[in-house]
């Protein structure tokens, strides 16, 4: 049985803008309200993990990805988030860590 | 002690080491044969040559030399794999400086040109130490990687995090896609830089 959901956010853009709508086009608020939270949502009531794959992208921002995540966190709680999704980032393994650091800090 | 000069210790004392044995070998293969063969070429005017002694000064000085040229051959190659790392190493903090310092003296730089750029050479740099660990020039449980992942990570802020919506920053602007440092922005990117270029002179410090 699959347990499991794929995001995949190159497949939103290869080149991902910056934090909000108004900013310019592909921003992390326009992911994360049209693609993210709605998986999620799925994610919560079937109780499956969504795994959110970074590669595939030729870069990220700090406040696409901190709009993303961090602003999920700040809707749906941090404890919330890590325990309901994966990370994926094997071509920059450090934006792991990033991911999960702006998960963690986003109500501070 | 970094683990490159304690292997370099441990080197040395295995050459002299190996070398000793060579020449005990000789010797003791002299002292053993001494009393089996003499020749004598004439019976008044005599003088002793012993073939075996000979023969054994030889093999030892050979077995000591040989012996020493393999472990130096070995030396000299881990020789030319520390001074290609370092080079590896010294090339990117080169560019690296060089474009950033490029980047934040632009007004209005593109936001993604700049994602994508610090994405490659945050890639390059963990190959880098992935090399270095692998090579065995740094030591696996080292906590250079964390260091480093932090100081990209901070640069990328630096350069890449817009405010969040009714912050009042004196940071960065973005207007239509480009993104404008302020001054106070750029001397912190400057520090950020200066950090990450600390860091890799420990790296090529521990590797050679």
């Amino acid at each position: 049985m699959d347990n499991t959901n794929i995001i995949s956010i190159a497949d939103f853009s290869i080149t991902p803008g910056s934090r909000y709508r108004e900013e310019g086009p592909f921003s992390g608020q326009e992911f994360r309200e049209d693609i993210l939270e709605p998986e999620f949502k799925k994610t919560l009531e079937s109780d499956k993990k969504l795994i959110i794959n970074l590669d595939g992208v030729l870069g990220y921002g700090t406040s696409f990805l901190e709009e993303v995540f961090g602003g999920l966190a700040r809707i749906y709680t941090p404890e919330n988030i890590l325990k309901h999704i994966d990370i994926i980032s094997t071509e920059d393994s450090y934006l792991k860590d990033d991911v999960i650091e702006y998960i963690q800090n986003a109500n501070k | 002690m970094s683990s490159n000069t304690y292997k370099t210790l441990i080197s040395n004392g295995i050459h002299f080491i190996t070398f000793l044995v060579g020449v005990t070998i000789g010797f003791l293969i002299y002292l053993y044969v001494e009393n089996l063969w003499q020749l004598k070429i004439s019976p008044n005017v005599s003088f002793q040559i012993d073939p075996l002694s000979i023969i054994s000064i030889i093999i030892s000085i050979y077995l000591a030399v040989y012996v020493l040229r393999i472990l130096n051959k070995r030396d000299e190659k881990s020789r030319k794999e520390s001074d290609l790392l370092i080079s590896y190493f010294c090339e990117f903090e080169k560019d690296f400086t060089t474009i950033i310092r490029q980047t934040y003296n632009i007004n209005g730089v593109i936001l993604t040109d700049i994602a994508i750029i610090m994405k490659n050479y945050s890639m390059r740099i963990q190959e880098l130490l992935r090399l270095a660990i692998d090579k065995n020039f740094i030591d696996e449980k080292s906590t250079i990687h964390s260091e480093i992942s932090d100081k990209i990570k901070l640069l990328k802020e630096l350069l890449t995090n817009t405010p969040v919506s009714g912050a009042v920053e004196d940071g960065i602007k973005l207007s239509e896609g480009k993104l404008y440092f302020s001054d106070k922005q750029k001397e912190k990117i400057v520090s950020g830089v200066y950090s990450l270029r600390s860091s890799i002179f420990n790296i090529v410090s521990e590797i050679n």
